[in-house]
């Protein structure tokens, strides 16, 4: 135990020693964040909307097909399967889609006006007016088409619209981009955080002076994760502080346990990659071929996991590998729980995931580990 | 004398693949002794020095620290001796204090940095970090942290090699100091002064076996007798004559 602390203690005062390493855990994930956090991804994809039809006819088919964008052309809304109001308003209230619509029977005949409920996110109110406007025009075309009027013809008063605005929890694509970058720092300074380390040690000597000693090698992996998932939970909680005050994103609202909760994540997650980087360096034959290995692994683990934008944009047999990596299962927690303030416990899947992930990396730490 | 025997090596084999890199190499090193082993570059020192440390396995023979057999107790064996690697180095934002005080942890023992700085003449760089010690200084101080866990045998691998003859004599005074500690020392060096001036006795060690073991005078005396030459003007024979001697093979071919 005191072997264990010894390490613990030293290799806490080194990093902070080392103001490059401290500067550049900090300052890359931060960058990136606000840089993001300018953009409005959102405004690229289709918004995400919800459809319920009780009319079920012609006019109304006709308007699902379009929106859907099943009769060719690109889909205008991204439409989640279900039809059932309550569970989409759900959605709305969770931050999940942007709005819903709701059908009403009797739509699209003749001489009758209707008016579709469209029930959207306060806090995404610009997508909600982008969806709004995209309603409207698809809407004044159905109606000329099923009611055969020539399209230079104005139609008016046939069917209206009526917004209900109710604060969800959805954030835009701040919301969004804050824990993806958070998670992705998590497994950026635990993969490589290591590998830098333990490959200068190596090549400087250090390692084989540890292995003259008594200890075994288990004192000194320990030692070094547990410093290093020490350094995580402090660097995760100064960017979701820059997500605070500089990004303007709600972080876990309504959910103070959430400041507790996230240790364990990150303890699991940092526990993935910083193994996972023990692995590559002890497999990569030669010091230099360490870093390449360790980007071959994270590039893609960066852009497949959702950390930038939805899985929803892979394309579906790229989305069954995606969903299993261990990025996607840390972002996916780490958004549920900071985003919509949804407890640890409900992110089951997602911890059973990394602690899977956990045990593999760990165990191929131990294997591959070198001291020469 | 038996008794006084600390590092006892038997017929010790090791090979890397065809290249045999230490070929059945037998000595003994006694209490208070300081033993030197020469020999050319890749002769086979440092696997021999790695294996006794417990840092590299043997294929055959055997090799006792203060009668614990190493190939069976390489933990407590790590435990029972102080070493200097060829490529010693320490955590470079560490400080001197703090990392003696680390190996000693690591070592399981209570030994005051302080002291250790002391006496290696470090004393009043204990808050330095380990990067901004020189050459000097770092072979100084990685005798220090040898020394945390009293050791009954000290390895030391080409201690001098890249310091300045100031330094290098100050290591062999700090060096000598350790004999009357009653440790066995274990050297190897390319500086055939160095052997002269340090070690009782000095194996000449060539491609991977040992070809002669003697005080340095003997050594110099048998040459004399066998009519060797000296490379040197005024025609005095040197330890280094006896080890081109020995080793020469190498100008011939
Ligand atoms: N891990 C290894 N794998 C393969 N060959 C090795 C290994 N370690 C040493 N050798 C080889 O064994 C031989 C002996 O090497 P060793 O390092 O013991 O020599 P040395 O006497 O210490 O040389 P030097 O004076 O240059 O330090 C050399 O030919 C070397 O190339
Ligand atoms: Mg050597």
């Amino acid at each position: 135990m005191k072997i264990y602390l010894a390490f613990i203690g030293a290799e806490l005062k080194m990093f902070f020693r080392d103001r490059a390493a401290l500067f550049w855990s900090l300052a890359f994930p931060t960058v990136m964040m606000v840089v993001f956090g300018l953009f409005d991804f959102g405004s690229f994809a289709p918004p995400q909307v919800g459809i319920v039809d009780q009319a079920k006819n012609q006019a109304s088919t006709l308007l699902v097909s379009v929106l859907k964008g099943d009769l060719g052309g690109e889909p205008l809304f991204n439409v989640p399967e279900s039809d059932d109001a309550d569970y989409l308003r759900s959605e709305v209230l969770a931050g999940h889609i942007t709005a819903f619509l709701v059908i009403p029977e009797g739509f699209g005949e003749l001489g009758a006006s209707s008016t579709i409920d469209l029930t959207f996110d306060g806090r995404k109110a610009q997508e909600a007016q982008a969806a709004r406007s995209i309603l409207e025009q698809v809407l004044e075309g159905v109606f000329k088409s099923v009611a055969n009027i020539p399209a230079e013809y104005r139609v008016e008063n046939w069917a209206t619209i009526s917004p209900t605005e109710v604060a969800g929890r959805g954030q835009g694509y701040k919301g969004f981009i804050v824990p993806g970058i958070v998670s992705l720092a998590i497994m950026q300074s635990a993969l490589f955080g290591v590998v830098f380390t333990l490959v200068r040690l190596r090549n400087q000597g250090v390692l084989k002076r540890l292995y003259a000693t008594p200890i075994g090698p288990n004192h000194f992996l320990v030692g070094s994760l547990t410093t290093r998932l020490l350094l995580l939970v402090m660097q995760t909680n100064v960017l979701l502080l820059v997500g605070i005050l500089v990004s303007r994103v709600e972080v876990a609202p309504g959910y103070p346990l959430f400041w507790l909760e996230v240790v364990p994540l990150i303890f699991l997650g940092g526990l993935v990659f910083a193994s996972l980087g023990l692995a590559i360096s002890g497999i990569a034959k030669t010091e230099n071929t360490a870093a390449p290995l360790a980007n071959i692994v994270s590039l893609p683990l960066m852009f497949l996991s959702g950390v930038f934008f939805p899985q929803t944009a892979l394309p579906d047999w790229l989305l069954a590998f995606a969903k299993w990596l261990p990025l996607t299962f840390l972002a996916d927690a780490m958004r549920a729980m900071v985003n919509s303030g949804e407890s640890l416990l409900s992110q089951g899947g997602s911890i059973l995931g990394l602690a899977a992930w956990a045990v593999l990396c760990f165990g191929l730490a131990v294997w591959a580990f070198r001291w020469e | 004398m038996a008794n006084d025997v600390v590092i006892d090596v038997r017929d010790l084999r090791k090979s890397y693949g065809e290249l045999v890199a230490v070929d059945g190499v037998s000595f003994q090193v006694h209490r208070g002794e300081i033993f030197g082993m020469l020999g050319p570059n890749g002769a086979g020192k440092t696997t021999t020095v790695e294996i006794l440390e417990g840092l590299r396995q043997a294929d055959g023979g055997e090799a006792f620290i203060d009668g614990v057999g190493v190939k069976k107790n390489r933990r407590r064996v790590k435990s029972m001796i102080g070493v200097q690697l060829q490529q010693n180095a320490f955590f470079d934002n560490l400080t001197l204090h703090e990392t003696v005080q680390l190996f000693a942890t690591l070592y399981g023992s209570d030994a005051s940095p302080d002291d250790m700085l002391a006496r290696v003449d470090l004393a009043e760089r204990a808050k330095s970090r380990y990067k901004h010690l020189s050459g000097g200084q770092r072979q100084r101080f990685s005798i220090a942290v040898a020394m945390v866990n009293e050791p009954v045998a000290m390895f030391l691998d080409e201690p001098t090699t890249g310091l300045d003859p100031q330094a290098r004599r100050r290591m062999w005074k700090l060096i000598d100091g350790l004999r009357s500690d009653g440790m066995a020392i274990m050297l190897t060096t390319h500086y055939m002064e160095e052997a002269e001036v340090l070690c009782d006795r000095v194996a000449v060690i060539d491609r991977g076996s040992i070809v002669a073991v003697d005080a340095p005078q003997t050594l110099i005396e048998q040459l004399a007798n066998r009519g060797g030459r000296s490379v040197r003007r005024d025609g005095a024979l040197t330890l280094e004559d006896v080890f081109l001697d020995l080793t020469g093979h190498h100008l011939v071919d």
